[in-house]
């Protein structure tokens, strides 16, 4: 890119880039504790911490909305989820039984790290400057843009959310984007259908847990 | 949302709708022995929504693409749709009985059912990652539970296995579309199509990127679970022979149907452009080549019935994807539709003949309660009719002419031949013809063993109609697979 308009924030991304490494550290680190502490809800704890670095990467990509969403649901509720099932169920004092397979999961996972490593590494991601499209400039960093003139939905709707051009601009000066409001927006246009599937996704879900903790037990035959 | 958009997803809410509906009828009625007939009636309406955008009688349904084209009801959708419904309402209609004889909770069998199918329907017919990803988990999670319906401990191993191997491929799937969305800054099938041709492609990678390499392969191990392929098989025994029988019809036909539809819609709309074409095939033939070989061998040592079905299901899909494997070089000639339109004709023979198969099993394990091969023994005495259909899907299974299975294999292989993969088809045909000792080990069951009771089994009306029609497909569509041809290459017209 190189636009006169990035050469200001130098200074702020080097505090940026050790932020990104500290907790990519602590996300990473955490994570493999999930995998090998013995004790069950120690396990449940560091995954909590290996939450809330994401998070902490989510905010330092601007990506604001996707970070409190991840304190809020991980954190806050699957953690906690996964802390009183832990307190139902488990012995937590006598630990989890060892895993059979270590290996080879360890295996499969160094693998596929580094299939993700080499491809990240090695693929030509498409520089934004390349592009002339702007529909794809639009595409690629998130921004709500809509071509009234082709879209059935321009009566209805009153004319564009955001101009193309302007998108562009936006992009290239490397300008704060209201990721928040580009989510809302996209859910209930673009992704309306995935958001209303979910909707039936969560009633199918209630009714197969009430149903299987309501069903009288039989031995299928 | 325009009346245009109601039009569009109006077959899938039907379907949806009605899940709805049986969950409120279960609580309003007293009478809950109608709620599988009204299921099976409901069906209509789905049905008649499908039949409406194929011939456009009501609405504004030129355009097939709606709600900003993340779903359609292109031919190739309505394709599915038909063959959903129908499998459906086989199955229902097939398991009345065993749906009476069930303690309580019917209404929510049924629902959880429907739900799943409904998925499936928006599956066949979205056109964009993120509803495709969402449908799938809408069918994934409610079989996930209706596996581990009877709550016994194999019935709740079942689907504890279910839910966690779809949650690992569904979390390789999203990697899969990670990669792509980064790559073409697009979810939508045809704007990834449109990208991947314009941005450059670097020559020495395959796929014109190894971003686009690992995309691809990692969004076809994701699907490979819902069709069963190697290496994803291992949940398919422990799942059939865990879970309720009707359930185990249900996925080895319409969860493969719809993942093959979804399998071949993502690879030639998003990625259909010309040098990805060979690279993906050859990624399928090997798949092929494994799945098939592999099912079979697993088939050859199986005592329960339901074990061997599943594993034969495993193989089955192995010879599927030989069709989508078979993408000629030339697309635009009159032969680049050929190993689709195979797959398509092998999918709704495969559809008859395995519910033909499935439900027969039903109707006399029901009975019997012996899961066994060796349980089938003497069944041509015991349960002429219904040994008659089981012995017609198994011949269709293993593809002996004239049966639908004979050709759908001869129009899968010779698609892969056409195409360059002679091996491929060289594969096949020697798996098929392992494939045989075991499916006629159980016609030699119940044709030559002696009974372990001289008691005669007679099987529920509604059971039989269901499956003497799947049986009568086998045969009509076999002999005349013209209508089914015309069908499938109609519904490929998006190509």
């Amino acid at each position: 890119m190189g636009e006169p308009a990035l050469s200001g924030l130098y200074e702020v991304s080097r505090v940026v880039d050790a932020a990104f490494w500290l907790f990519a550290a602590l996300a990473i680190g955490g994570a493999v504790m999930v995998v090998t502490v013995k004790d069950v809800f120690k396990a449940a704890v560091f995954l909590a911490g290996s939450f809330l670095a994401l998070a902490a990467i989510y905010f330092l990509l601007q990506a604001e909305f996707i970070g409190v969403v991840q304190i809020l649901v991980y954190v806050g509720a699957v953690s906690i989820l996964i802390a009183f099932a832990v307190m139902i169920i488990a012995d937590v004092p006598g630990g989890s039984r060892p895993a059979r397979g270590r290996i080879a999961a360890a295996t499969a996972a160094a693998l596929m790290m580094a299939a993700l490593a080499f491809t990240t590494y090695n693929t030509n991601w498409t520089d934004i400057g390349q592009i002339t499209d702007e529909d794809a400039i639009a595409g690629l960093v998130g921004v709500y843009y809509e071509d009234t003139s082709t879209s059935p939905y321009a009566d209805a709707q009153g004319g564009t959310i955001r101009a193309a051009d302007e998108t562009t601009k936006d992009a290239r000066s490397g300008a704060l984007i209201d990721s928040t409001g580009a989510i809302g927006t996209l859910l209930i246009r673009e992704f309306v259908l995935p958001f209303e599937i979910l909707g039936l996704l969560l009633a199918a879900a209630l009714i197969g847990g009430l149903a299987l903790m309501l069903n009288p037990r039989t031995e299928d035959k | 949302m325009t009346a245009h958009d109601w039009w569009i997803i109006a077959p899938e809410l039907a379907a949806a709708g009605l899940a709805a509906l049986l969950v409120i009828a279960d609580l309003a009625l007293r009478n809950k022995r109608i709620l599988a007939e009204l299921a099976v009636i409901g069906l209509a309406a789905p049905l008649f929504f499908s039949l409406n955008l194929w011939f456009g009688w009501y609405g504004d349904t030129t355009d097939p693409s709606a709600l900003f084209g993340a779903i359609t009801a292109d031919r190739f959708a309505l394709f599915f749709h038909f063959l959903l419904i129908g499998v459906s309402a086989a199955v229902i209609l097939a398991s009345t009985k065993y749906l009476e004889r069930m303690p309580g909770l019917r209404g929510e069998f049924l629902a959880l059912m429907l739900f799943s199918m409904s998925g499936m329907m928006m599956l066949v017919s979205a056109k964009e990652l993120v509803a495709i990803y969402v449908s799938l988990e809408l069918t994934a999670l409610p079989v996930a539970a209706l596996a581990a319906f009877h709550r016994g401990a194999r019935s709740v191993e079942a689907g504890l296995k279910f839910l966690v191997l779809s949650a690992i491929a569904s979390a390789l799937l999203l990697y899969g579309m990670v990669y792509i969305y980064g790559f073409t800054g697009s979810t939508n099938l045809e704007i990834i199509l449109q990208r991947l041709n314009e941005i450059p492609s670097q020559p020495d990678q395959p796929f014109g990127s190894y971003g686009v390499l690992l995309g691809v392969v990692l969004i076809v191990a994701g699907f490979a679970f819902k069709m069963a392929v190697v290496p994803w098989q291992m949940w398919v025994p422990d799942v059939y022979e865990g879970s309720p029988t009707p359930l185990a019809a249900f996925l080895s036909v319409a969860s493969k149907a719809a993942a093959f539809a979804v399998i071949i819609r993502v690879l030639y709309a998003a990625f259909g452009s010309e040098p990805l074409t060979q690279d993906w095939s050859g990624l399928i033939a090997a798949l092929a080549a494994v799945t098939m070989t592999v099912g079979n061998l697993l088939a050859l040592s199986q005592k329960n019935i339901k074990r061997l079905l599943g594993y034969s299901t495993v193989s089955q899909a192995g010879y599927m994807l030989a069709g989508v494997a078979a993408v000629s070089a030339n697309s635009g000639s009159a032969g680049f539709i050929a190993g689709p339109q195979g797959v398509l004709y092998y999918l709704m023979g495969y559809a008859f003949t395995n519910l033909a198969v499935f439900l027969s099993v039903i109707a006399i394990t029901h009975r019997t309660g012996n899961e066994l091969i060796s349980g089938l023994n003497g069944m041509g005495r015991r349960s002429p009719v219904v040994a008659m259909l089981l012995t017609v899907g198994l011949l269709s299974l293993l593809g002996v002419p004239p049966t639908v299975g004979f050709m759908s294999k001869a129009f899968v292989f010779s698609a892969a031949v056409n195409s360059g993969l002679i091996w491929l088809a060289v594969i096949g045909v020697v798996n098929t013809a392992v494939s045989a000792y075991y499916y006629l080990r159980i016609v030699r069951a119940m044709y030559f063993e002696e009974p372990s009771s001289d008691e005669p089994i007679r099987a529920d009306l509604r059971a039989l109609a269901a499956t003497g029609t799947a049986a009568a497909g086998v045969a009509v569509f076999g002999i005349g697979p013209w209508f089914l041809l015309k069908l499938a290459e109609e519904s490929l017209t998006i190509l």
